[in-house]
């Protein structure tokens, strides 16, 4: 029987064994472009963070709390120098307040206070940090949790800085 | 005839024209290789980016960011070089 071509193929002549193949110089392309997505990823990661340290290089002070809002052993969630950052008020004593960043140095999971242990805890990867002074306790971060500037005038508390 | 006197006798002649085909080959196969090693720093310089992002490591960003660049400029000069020498 003779080797003939269907019908169909005279309306459709596509080969689709030539149609996926790729070449070395196709497939360099295809890398180079990658390449080029990487790139714009890793660009967009730096504007981000250009972006967040331009917004907070000279953060406006803000009232946070009055001083009876937060019992002794009490929390107040706040958001400081910008509404993408969370920060916890600390009231260990009656005259003693404190305040952090909410978000771990490890990978930026939000932090608890523990009364009992007298800890900031993660719960992500059981980071601990020492409530008097943000110093890491144990866990996988590095760095101190970021501290916060307090000012009281009046009744008022405010937070005027980041500190680390 | 031993088999390999047979396979010496059906080996193509290296004519120069021959030689420059497998030259070319090599070095296209040499870019593709050094174009995937600068990919997969570049990937693991995204990775490092957004690790240092999420640990608010904000000085690690840049010069990352930088290097990146400098792999692609690396990737883009090498394919440039591919498309001109057809």
């Amino acid at each position: 029987m003779p080797n003939v071509s269907p019908r169909w193929r005279e309306d459709f002549p596509i080969n689709w064994e030539d149609d996926h193949y790729v070449t070395r110089r196709e497939f360099t392309t295809f890398l180079t472009l990658i390449s080029g997505a990487l790139l714009l990823g890793t660009g967009l990661v730096g504007l981000r963070e250009w972006w967040r340290r331009w917004r907070a290089i000279r953060p406006a002070a803000l009232r946070i709390a009055q001083v009876s809002e937060v019992p002794v052993g009490g929390v107040k969630l706040f958001h400081y120098p910008t509404p993408d950052d969370p920060c916890l008020l600390l009231r260990l004593s009656a005259d003693r307040f404190v305040a952090y960043s909410q978000k771990c140095t490890h990978l930026s999971c939000p932090v608890v206070y523990r009364a009992g242990d007298q800890q900031l805890h993660c719960p992500c990867h059981e980071g601990r940090f020492a409530v008097e002074n943000g110093q890491v306790l144990a866990g996988p971060p590095r760095r101190a949790l970021p501290r916060l500037v307090l000012a009281f005038r009046g009744e008022d508390i405010w937070a005027t800085e980041v500190e680390g | 005839m031993t088999d390999r006197n047979l396979h010496a006798s059906i080996r193509p002649r290296e004519t120069p024209a021959l030689l420059r085909q497998q030259q070319r080959n090599t070095v296209l196969a040499l870019v593709m290789a050094f174009v995937s090693v600068l990919l997969l720093i570049q990937l693991w310089l995204l990775v490092q980016a957004i690790e240092g992002a999420a640990k608010g490591e904000r000085a690690i960003v840049f010069p990352v960011t930088l290097a990146s660049s400098l792999c692609f400029l690396g990737a883009w000069r090498l394919w440039h070089l591919l498309q001109n020498r057809q």
